[in-house]
């Protein structure tokens, strides 16, 4: 390859992370318990994420590697499917949360973000409330072996921990 | 370049997909941190990392590579052929004299590569072409007799794609040679890295794929199919095929312009005219004439010479398509590209009832399910001409923006909310049963067990299930009775699929199943993935098949379902092994939709696994009898199932409550509808089937199971199981007393064994015919003498990706020690270590065909701070020769996306 074609090569990539660049913002603190709640925002949702083991697990993700390993392990070997494409996290500000339900015998499971006040503070922990649907007992369902995972975005706030429970208050993962 | 920032270079070259990522995630952090804080850390200064690179087990270098710092043998002659082991993952490096980088075989040329190897019969050899757009490689096999004859070799796969692919028609000690073709009107092009794969995994190589051309394969010698471009036609010369072939030095045996033609070779002297004609004896730059090969088996003479004029001929530009005329016999193989991947076709002996149909086009089946992706290129043309219906009438459930029911059963896909992706459940069902499935060369995709029957789309699932009476509206349209929709079908079904459960029993459904089932409709359901004999229904209702499921070794599935209602079993996989080392999981492969972006990709196929899975099969091997015998009735499927004509049996002999009669054999099963149809037409033809047709133990595995059933009707027995070596055992596990067929365990033990690689062979005899099944194993970490060649071992800054040092040197042992001193940690720098060779010595490595490797690993590289670690940074490199050389995805080319550079000064070790 010529360097004339290298340099352009590189100028478009680094075309590509202007926005990323302008994003920079001089460091700012962390946000305080005093003010307004971390957003959480859903980045990806699936009923095959390709977890093997029946229990849940929730994965705290703090950089881009993780975030990348996580990514390969939720999109499973799909011959055909394009990459998964999220939006850019900022890992100063934000960190990313991988819940996963466990292996499940059918479709109809899923974990969802649902409500507006779903997340609380407390000593360092935070309490994230999300929907653990699963099929309703009579319903009818695929007979497929299903593995619900639910990827979130988090702005960094006063906690080192989470702790994920379902709408009836049950802890199902905690980081 | 120490201290430099990497350079982001889009080319041609494929690197591990998650270091890529990494990489690039590196390099945007190097752009951003001017944002970060950089705190003040008194990490100290001057930190010494260690640790050892081994190679991957079964990795060697070819020994004249490009890298003039690499190690030189040269292997460029039979007689100095390098030896290697098998099985191997090798890298290598080829170029045309004056093609390449500048490096040791720039001006000289390294246009041949021989190795010498040992190969058990039915092995593969592949040979992976890291960009075939610079360099068209081909592959010989030559059988080491003493006197190799350059101009005759025993096989040869000189296609123009990105692999080339052989198999060892009997076992015994060959010469293999990579070779460099030069395209005389590209003189620049003549050089790659490759990397050469032999017997690591049990690849099914699906016959006559898109670019290749195999001495071995069935065609007829002299005939070409020819296909010139539209719009190179000369229409002013009107030039008949006549002529146009007579240009080329052919003769024009059938078809017209614009279409394709039947072009033959003509005799010996015809022959070199058509060589002089396309160029084929042109001299090449460096003088060296393109290969003649001449053999004195005249049939021999001329399939080779027609391979010849064929890869001539798809260099022109005024040829569209250039191939062999295939001879196409029985047993029919699918040449659907990913047909290599649905091991749970022959497992249920599939291909031979192929051969008996593949399908009528009057049976149909119904699938009852979440919709189907009418537009999937694999299911086109596949449905019924009543096009379906939708019976979900809650649109939370339905969301597909129309309200109640309609006639539309596309699946708009089941996801709770944006951003996430669809099972796309029902498309993965229909395409086992009848996905588009090609014969004759060519194809896309899967193959489906009853392509030629035709699907009915009926939607009743969607976000969370679906409801009873949405199911029992869409049996009723099945079966040609009145329903919610207000119309039905001009044909009801002939089958109908439920891979679906949930509920209580209901009389008002038993009721229903027991009408249509007296209508003559074969029904079958899923026995459902609680892993509990409580009955699960619909698959429990009297009437309906009810079918569990097995993996890839006969077992039950852990999930499956069993107990009294169970009728049969079918394959509905364990995604969790790859057993067949395949490098796919071992979970039931077909059609599904992507829509974790923007809109539905369709072209996108995945492993699933539940009964739900093992229903279709099931489904599409009734759909066979009945195209086979139009009479068939659910009474006659129940008899044949029940008398063990249609299945192996598995487990208890006879009806045992997990495989119920046992596993569906498909061409038992149209065998026996052929003799309903035709009694007295199907003569008994016993033979000896054995799965899997290898076994491959690597360095883990101490046992595997072996599967021996008779593959059609008629009195078989095995005679006797032998292998040939110590290490190796073979134990009956459950076998029939009188004809010894059944499952048999094998168990290796390495105790005592030096480190390396062992194959044994077990054969076999039975009443009707001798099966041999290769076994492979290998003893420690790495094979005999082997090791990832020359490395290039980079310390690499996490937070901006620039190489701080580098340590170089060959392997001792396998092994390289590497060490990087003065390591600065005082501003809180994180590290990457990578590893690599740099075959084509263009100064980056890790590209396609070179080994690379990363710590901890290329999957989940780890970055290294002040506190961590600093010694015992131990991890492995070798050859990356996975399924992302071989692209079978869609893209059109591999992209290595990142380059990392070494570095110019070297350590020595």
């Amino acid at each position: 390859m010529s360097n004339n074609i290298r340099f352009t090569a590189t100028i478009a990539c680094a075309l590509l992370l202007l926005p990323l660049v302008a994003a920079c913002q001089p460091k700012t603190h962390h946000l305080q318990q005093q003010d307004k709640l971390p957003a959480v925002e859903a980045l990806y949702a699936s009923q095959q994420c390709g977890r093997s083991q029946s229990t849940p697990s929730l994965t705290w993700i703090d950089n881009a590697q993780q975030l990348e390993t996580s990514i390969k392990q939720i999109q499973g070997t799909i011959l055909g499917s394009k990459p998964l494409t999220l939006p850019e996290l900022d890992f100063q500000h934000d960190i990313a949360l991988l819940v996963e339900m466990g292996q499940r015998p059918t479709l109809g499971y899923q974990i969802a973000l649902n409500r507006t006040d779903n997340l609380h503070i407390t000593q360092g922990q935070a309490h994230l409330t999300l929907d653990w649907i699963q099929p309703p007992a009579d319903a009818m369902v695929a007979q497929m072996i299903s593995s619900p995972c639910l990827l979130l975005k988090l702005k960094r706030g006063d906690y080192t921990s989470v702790q994920i429970r379902d709408r009836q208050g049950t802890i199902k993962a905690g980081s | 370049m120490s201290g430099k920032s990497n350079s982001v270079v889009p080319r041609s070259g494929v690197i591990c997909p998650v270091l890529k990522h990494v990489l690039l995630l590196v390099s945007l952090l190097g752009i951003l941190s001017g944002c970060f804080d950089k705190s003040g850390d008194s990490s100290p200064k001057g930190a010494t990392l260690s640790g050892t690179v081994s190679s991957a087990a079964g990795s060697v270098a070819d020994s004249d590579i490009n890298d003039p710092n690499a190690p030189y043998t040269a292997n460029n002659t039979p007689d100095q052929a390098q030896s290697i082991p098998n099985p191997v993952m090798l890298g290598g490096y080829v170029n045309v004299a004056g093609t390449g980088y500048t490096g040791r075989s720039r001006s000289s040329g390294d246009r041949m590569d021989f190795f010498s190897i040992s190969l058990a019969a039915n092995q593969s050899i592949t040979l992976n072409i890291a960009d075939h757009t610079t360099g068209d490689l081909d592959l010989y096999l030559y059988k080491d007799d003493g006197s190799i004859d350059l101009d005759n070799p025993d096989n040869m796969s000189r296609g123009t794609g990105k692999t080339e692919t052989l198999t060892v028609a009997e076992a015994g000690n060959y010469i293999i040679e990579v070779y460099a073709f030069n395209d005389p009107d590209n003189p620049n092009d003549g050089y790659s890295n490759y990397a050469l794969v032999v017997g690591q995994s049990a690849q099914n190589t699906a016959a006559h794929t898109t670019g290749r051309l195999v001495l071995t394969d069935p065609f007829v010698p002299g005939e070409i199919i020819v296909r010139f471009r539209g719009d190179n036609l000369n229409s002013k010369s009107n030039q008949t095929p006549t002529t146009r072939a007579a240009s080329l030095g052919l003769r024009a045996k059938a078809g017209a312009n614009n279409r394709a033609m039947l072009l033959g070779l003509g005799d010996l002297q015809a022959r070199q005219a058509s060589f002089r004609t396309l160029g084929i004896t042109a001299k090449q730059k460096d003088a060296d004439p393109l290969r003649q090969f001449r053999s004195t088996d005249p049939e021999k003479q001329l399939k080779m010479d027609t391979l010849q004029v064929i890869k001539a001929l798809r260099k022109r530009n005024d040829v569209l398509y250039a191939g062999p005329n295939y001879i196409y016999q029985a047993q029919l193989e699918p040449t659907d590209p990913y047909y290599k991947f649905q091991w749970h076709y022959p497992l249920i002996n599939l291909p031979g009832a192929w051969d008996v149909s593949t399908g009528a086009a009057n049976v149909i089946v119904a699938v009852i399910d979440s919709g189907v992706l009418l537009n999937h290129p694999d299911l086109l043309g596949q449905f019924s001409t009543d096009g379906g219906y939708d019976f979900i009438r809650d649109n939370a459930i339905s969301q597909d923006g129309e309200p109640g029911i309609d006639n539309n059963p596309d699946d708009p896909g089941d996801k709770a909310a944006p951003g996430g992706r669809s099972s796309f459940h029902g498309t993965h069902v229909a395409g086992t049963i009848a996905a588009a499935t090609s014969f004759g060369g060519g194809g896309i995709g899967v193959a489906g067990v009853a392509p030629g029957v035709k699907i009915m789309p009926l939607r009743v699932l969607g976000v969370g299930g679906g409801t009873g009476y949405d199911i029992f509206q869409a049996i009723r349209y099945a079966a040609g009775l009145s329903n919610d929709s207000g119309t039905v079908p001009a044909q009801k079904a002939d089958v109908i699929n439920l891979s679906l459960g949930g509920g209580p029993f209901i009389q008002e459904m038993q009721d229903l199943i027991t009408q249509i089932r007296n209508d003559g409709m074969v029904i079958v359901a899923a026995a459902g993935n609680s892993r509990t004999s409580t009955p699960a229904y619909p698959a429990s209702y009297d009437g309906v098949i009810s079918v569990s499921a097995v993996d890839i070794n006969k077992q039950l599935a852990g999930y499956s379902n069993f107990g009294s209602a169970i009728d049969v079993t079918a394959p509905g996989g364990n995604a969790a092994r790859d057993i067949n080392g395949d490098g796919r999981p071992d979970g039931v492969l077909s059609t599904i939709g992507d829509d974790s972006g923007n809109g539905i990709k369709l072209d996108v196929y995945s492993e699933y696994q539940g009964t739900s899975m093992a229903a279709p099969h099931m489904a599409g091997v009734v759909a066979l009898m009945k195209s086979v015998y139009s009479n068939l009735t659910p009474a006659t499927v129940d008899s044949l199932l029940s008398s063990g004509k249609i299945v192996q049996d598995l487990g208890t002999p006879g009806w045992d409550n997990q495989f119920g009669h046992g596993l569906i054999d498909a061409r038992k099963a149209v065998d026996e509808a052929a003799l309903l149809e035709s009694p007295g037409s199907n003569p008994d033809t016993p033979f000896l089937n054995v799965s899997p047709s290898s076994l491959n133990f690597g360095n883990n595995e101490t046992s595997l199971s072996l599967s021996m059933v008779n593959g059609d009707s008629g009195e078989l027995t095995v005679t006797s199981v032998n292998d040939d070596a110590t290490w190796l055992t073979v134990t009956a596990n459950a076998v029939d007393a009188t004809t010894q067929l059944g499952s048999y365990q094998i168990t290796v033990d390495r105790t005592g064994l030096a480190t390396g690689t062992y194959t044994a062979n077990i054969t076999i005899v039975s009443s009707a015919n001798t099966v041999t099944v290769p076994v492979i194993q290998q003893v420690g970490g790495a094979g005999i003498s082997t090791d990832a060649g020359y490395q290039y071992v980079l310390l690499l800054n996490a937070d901006n990706g620039s190489s701080v040092q580098q340590w170089a040197g060959r392997a001792q042992n396998g092994n390289y020690n590497f060490q990087f001193n003065n390591v600065d940690f005082s501003a809180g720098q994180n590290y990457l270590i990578i590893t690599g060779t740099d075959q084509n010595n263009d100064n980056i490595i890790c590209d396609a065909g070179e080994a690379c490797g990363a710590y901890i690993t290329q999957i989940q590289p780890k970055t290294i701070a002040a506190d961590d670690t600093h010694s015992g940074l131990d991890f492995t490199t070798g050859f990356n020769v996975g399924l992302q050389n071989q692209s079978l995805s869609t893209t059109a080319g591999p992209l290595r996306g990142i380059a990392i550079r070494r570095l110019p000064d070297k350590q020595t070790p």
